[in-house]
């Protein structure tokens, strides 16, 4: 259960195991401000998440609102099926550019 | 159904009985008019091959395959050729609690007669032709005996049972090949 | 007849094998909440409709089972193993209690001891286990069902929705469950990362709901945020055909108190396409528009749903009638076909032509008829998931069922009567086929054995194969078996394909076999039986070691048949066509052996025929020529002699009633052009009677 954060050239790549929930956000929110205030393409790696609820879901749009702001990208790299079935569930399963055809 | 057969005996049922009367082997019977579906002229009947005799095989009735009994020879009586007069009663019964349409071959058809409740008595213990149980009682007509059939008893299929059992695959080239000789007179 | 009851009964059942079905998807994902929202529904439904037919003990038993798939469905239990065991077992106790509004002792207490269980799992259930006719709820009355309408929802949660516990995704779930449901999610208020106060919720919803349930089902859905969240339902409309009212995007955002009518037309005199103008003129954000725009669809959709449902319909009709229209139709061939006839035989050209837009009119209403018995082979998969998952979980397997082909039709008859074939099937697959997982493991297989269900259509037939990557059948062993059985000599050489259709012959499966699953008496001579009285014919092929398939080949409809009509003596017959392979000509009796086996030479091999005249006992002389119908079965082939061979003839099928049942060598009969009555052999029965009187 943690965010593993690489930097590379501006652009970041993040990957998450465990769960997306509000028991973990405001530490994944820092840890994202710390690493990716910055950058402007960042690829989202998301394919063995856990639980998704709806705070994690806020945070991904903040994370998006962010990067646009800087004409940036958020890609996620593959969504587990719990990530997909709530993004089902919110209607923003086109919200989000995905590597999945999903979307 | 079965109680359509049944020779109402109770006083309060006044209704009188009206019944089709047809010959058998120069013989009267009859049957509760309220089974009856329709009278046909006699047809080509077709074969169900390598069944007993009585069972002549089945007609088309409107789209629908239809048995013909030969009841003349379930009972053992004479045989005599088909003629003009000869024809197919379509009776409805109850085979195994479903209702199915069912041909008797008759020599003749006679007429509709109404019996009242004094006209009926029950079913001889002797001296008919044909077994007792078949016979749900005894009707009397302008001087004439008349046997109420009870139909549903002669096709239950345990009666049907025992016949073909007891009558299996025997004789039964014969007795087609006359049946079809008969049909040519037609 | 069919009262409401009966409605009541058919319609509980195919909500029962809707909840079957999803339990066992939800055993491979378990978290997929479309399926436990499935399974909600549907014993929600069953509690329902049992409470208005006065099945009470059904209804309060429902009712807990239906708690408890409320509490998964909202996250409170996760899906596991034993709850859906439980629920399985539920699903077949309640098949039992329609039967009757009165439960037997037994069956309140098998209830009983099911909701015992069901309480172990999910604990929390307000101790409602107790019986479930005292409990108050379970006579709960049943809100009336009202026509479908749109609400329009909109909540915002609070700020501290998230740490006060409360997710919104369990809502969305329960509204996704009331009917359909058209999210807008509303980011309005979501600012860039370094602005996010992460455990705020600064998200909204905007949601259509098209539903039939009343706006209280919709409240309850907020019952536990209503004070704290703003929220707001209401109905977008009573009347639907009045859609069109709505179909201006800019309304919808003034209805929505966004902006103003006034602000509208003035974008409006500027350009069209008002949702981006709107958008770029700032009145309203994006997702606005996108909520908008999602009502606006989602009304659209509704309305041609119920253009659409017209169509859609479907109606429930005895199958008395249906067999009624059947026959009325078959009626109308053969009255055509006579009609034919005679306008030839007069040589009437116009007759002609009117008897020839007739045919194509009879061909298309009989073809349109025939579809109407017609049902996709899926409707039977359910039962054989079922049984595959049990079976094995009994037997210590890992099996996995793939199906292939749910959408093959067949006629209902045949669907219906190829249940236990395939069931017996499947069973001695899971039995004797699929190894234990260790076995498998030593012998370098996947653990999990598969076994493959799978139907298509070829031709005017249907094949279904069974295929399993098990143990495979050991020809020396049946080789061995049938001859302890006498059913081959010692020295018999027999093929290895020959071998393996033995398993076919009465007497086979034995002792040696029986285990709990299989073996009980059934054999595979009685599933070859009951496909052969279908009409249709099953092979066999096995790897030892790698697997068995069984392959069954099903004429589409019992109804009507491709056969060949034959003339003997003053009758006619109708063969089967799938049966036959060709027809020869044999002068003067041919090789008339001993009188009652018929051998014919065809190609320099032997084969045995019969003479219809003398089997059936018909009049008259023996043509000089005679045709032979050579027919096949499998390996085995058999003729059938007959005075002339008249030609292809499409056929309705008549059941010959319960007078004539069960008289070998007859499938049925048919009504001919001139109205009289042929019958349709049965090629296999003959030439099976023609054997065993001849040995």
């Amino acid at each position: 259960m943690a965010m593993n954060i690489t930097k590379l050239d501006g652009a970041c790549s993040i990957r998450l195991d465990g769960d997306l929930t509000i028991f973990q956000i405001a530490d994944y929110h820092s840890q994202l401000l710390a690493e990716c205030q910055d950058a402007q393409n960042v690829t989202f790696d998301l394919s063995d998440v856990n639980e998704v609820d709806t705070a994690g879901v806020q945070l991904l749009i903040s994370l998006q609102k962010q990067l646009n702001s800087v004409d940036g990208n958020l890609l996620l790299a593959g969504q587990s099926e719990q990530l997909l079935n709530t993004l089902n569930a919110f209607n923003l399963s086109g919200y989000f550019e995905s590597t999945e055809g999903i979307s | 159904m079965a109680s359509n057969t049944q020779v109402r005996e109770s006083a309060a049922d006044q209704e009188p009985l009206q019944l089709l009367t047809f010959l058998l082997d120069r013989e009267v019977y009859g049957t509760d008019i309220s089974q009856i579906q329709e009278v046909l002229e006699y047809r080509k009947v077709t074969p169900v091959p390598r069944t007993p005799d009585f069972m002549l095989g089945v007609i088309n009735l409107r789209g629908n395959v239809v048995p013909v009994v030969d009841l003349r020879r379930q009972f053992g009586m004479h045989v005599s050729a088909t003629n003009v007069d000869t024809c197919i009663i379509i009776v409805d019964v109850l085979v195994d609690g479903e209702k199915t349409a069912m041909g008797i071959l008759a020599d003749a058809v006679k007429e509709v007669i109404s019996l009242g409740p004094g006209e009926v008595s029950p079913p001889p213990r002797i001296g008919s032709r044909i077994d007792t149980r078949f016979i749900s009682g005894m009707g009397k007509h302008d001087e004439e005996f008349i046997v109420i059939l009870n139909l549903p008893r002669v096709f239950s299929q345990n009666e049907f049972e025992e016949m073909i059992d007891s009558i299996q695959y025997t004789g039964a080239p014969g007795v087609n090949a006359e049946l079809q000789s008969s049909n040519d007179d037609q | 007849m069919t009262g409401p009851m009966d409605t009541f009964r058919m319609e509980a059942e195919e909500h029962l094998s809707a909840l079957e079905d999803s339990l066992l998807e939800m055993e491979q994902t378990p978290n997929d909440p479309e399926l436990i929202a499935l399974a909600f529904r549907a014993m929600h439904t069953i509690k329902g409709a049992g409470g208005m037919f006065g099945f009470n003990d059904l209804s309060g038993f429902t009712h807990h089972l239906e708690t408890a798939l409320d509490k998964v469905r909202s996250g409170s239990y996760p899906v596991t193993p034993e709850l859906i065991s439980v629920m399985l077992d539920a699903k077949d106790h309640i098949a039992g209690m329609l039967e009757s509004p009165e439960q037997t002792r037994v069956q309140l207490h098998v209830g009983q001891s099911l909701l015992n269980r069901l309480h172990k799992i999910t604990p929390g259930d307000d101790a409602s286990h107790n019986t479930p006719a005292s409990s108050e709820e379970s006579v709960k009355p049943i809100p009336k069902k009202i026509a479908e309408a749109a609400f329009r929802i909109r909540f915002t949660p609070s700020a501290n929705a998230f740490t006060d516990g409360f997710d919104v995704l369990p809502i969305l779930n329960e509204l996704h469950a009331l009917g359909s449901c058209y999210v807008t999610t509303i980011d309005s208020q979501v600012p860039e990362l370094k602005e996010l106060e992460p455990e705020s919720c600064l998200l909204c919803w905007d949601i259509i709901l098209i539903t039939e349930q009343s706006i209280d089902a919709i409240n309850d859905t907020f019952i536990f945020v209503a004070e704290e969240w703003q929220i707001s339902i209401e109905k977008v409309d009573s009347n639907l055909d009045d859609v069109e009212y709505f179909d201006y995007i800019g309304e919808i955002l003034v209805n929505r108190g966004l902006i103003t009518s006034t602000q509208v037309s003035d974008i409006l005199a500027a350009k069209p396409k008002t949702g981006e103008l709107l958008q770029e003129s700032g009145l309203v954000s994006r997702s606005d528009v996108d909520a908008a725009l999602a009502e606006q669809k989602a009304l659209r959709t509704v309305k041609e749903r119920k253009t659409q449902s017209a169509q859609d319909a479907t109606v429930r009709v005895p199958a008395f009638r249906l067999d009624r229209l059947m026959n009325l139709v078959g009626e109308l061939v053969i009255v055509q076909a006579r009609m034919n006839q005679l306008a030839h035989s007069r040589n009437d050209e116009e007759m002609m032509s009117v008897s020839e837009d007739l045919d194509r009119l009879t061909i298309d209403l009989r073809d349109n008829t025939f579809s109407i018995r017609m049902l996709p082979i899926g409707s039977t998969f359910g039962r054989f998931r079922r049984l595959v998952r049990d079976l094995s979980r009994d037997l210590g397997k890992e099996i996995r069922l793939e199906t292939e082909g749910a959408e093959t039709e067949l006629d209902k008859v045949v669907i219906d009567r190829l249940g236990d074939p395939l069931v017996h099937l499947i069973r001695n697959s899971i039995d004797h086929g699929i190894e234990t997982p260790e076995q498998r493991a030593a012998l370098g297989k996947e653990r999990i054995g598969t076994i493959h269900l799978a139907a298509e259509h070829a031709e005017s037939h249907v094949v279904i194969r069974i295929q399993d990557d098990g143990a495979g059948i050991n020809t020396d062993r049946i080789r061995e078996k049938a001859k302890e059985r006498g059913l081959i000599s010692a020295d018999s050489q027999l093929s290895e394909d020959e071998i393996l259709h033995l398993i076919f012959e009465p007497g086979f499966s034995t002792a040696q076999q029986i285990s709990d699953v299989s073996g009980r008496g059934v054999g595979m001579d009685v599933v070859k039986r009951s496909i052969q009285d279908l009409g249709g014919q099953v092979s066999i092929n096995s790897n030892h070691g790698k697997g068995t398939t069984i392959k069954i080949t099903l004429p589409m409809t019992l109804a009507i048949i491709e056969g060949l009509m034959v003339a003997v003596s003053d009758e006619r017959y109708v063969l089967p066509l799938s049966a036959v392979e060709e027809c020869i000509e044999l002068q003067n009796g041919g090789k008339s052996e001993r009188n009652d086996k018929r051998l014919v030479q065809i190609r320099g091999e032997l084969v045995p025929y019969m003479r219809l005249r003398e089997w059936f006992n018909l009049s008259g002389a023996i043509p000089a020529i005679e045709q032979v119908v050579i027919t096949r079965m499998g390996e085995e082939r058999f003729g059938f002699s007959v005075d002339e061979v008249i030609g292809q003839y499409q056929t309705v099928i008549k059941r010959l009633g319960k007078f004539y049942e069960g008289i070998a060598g007859i499938a049925g009969a048919t009504i001919l052009g001139d109205g009289s009555v042929a019958m349709i052999l049965d090629t296999v029965g003959l030439a099976e009677a023609a054997e065993s009187e001849a040995s």
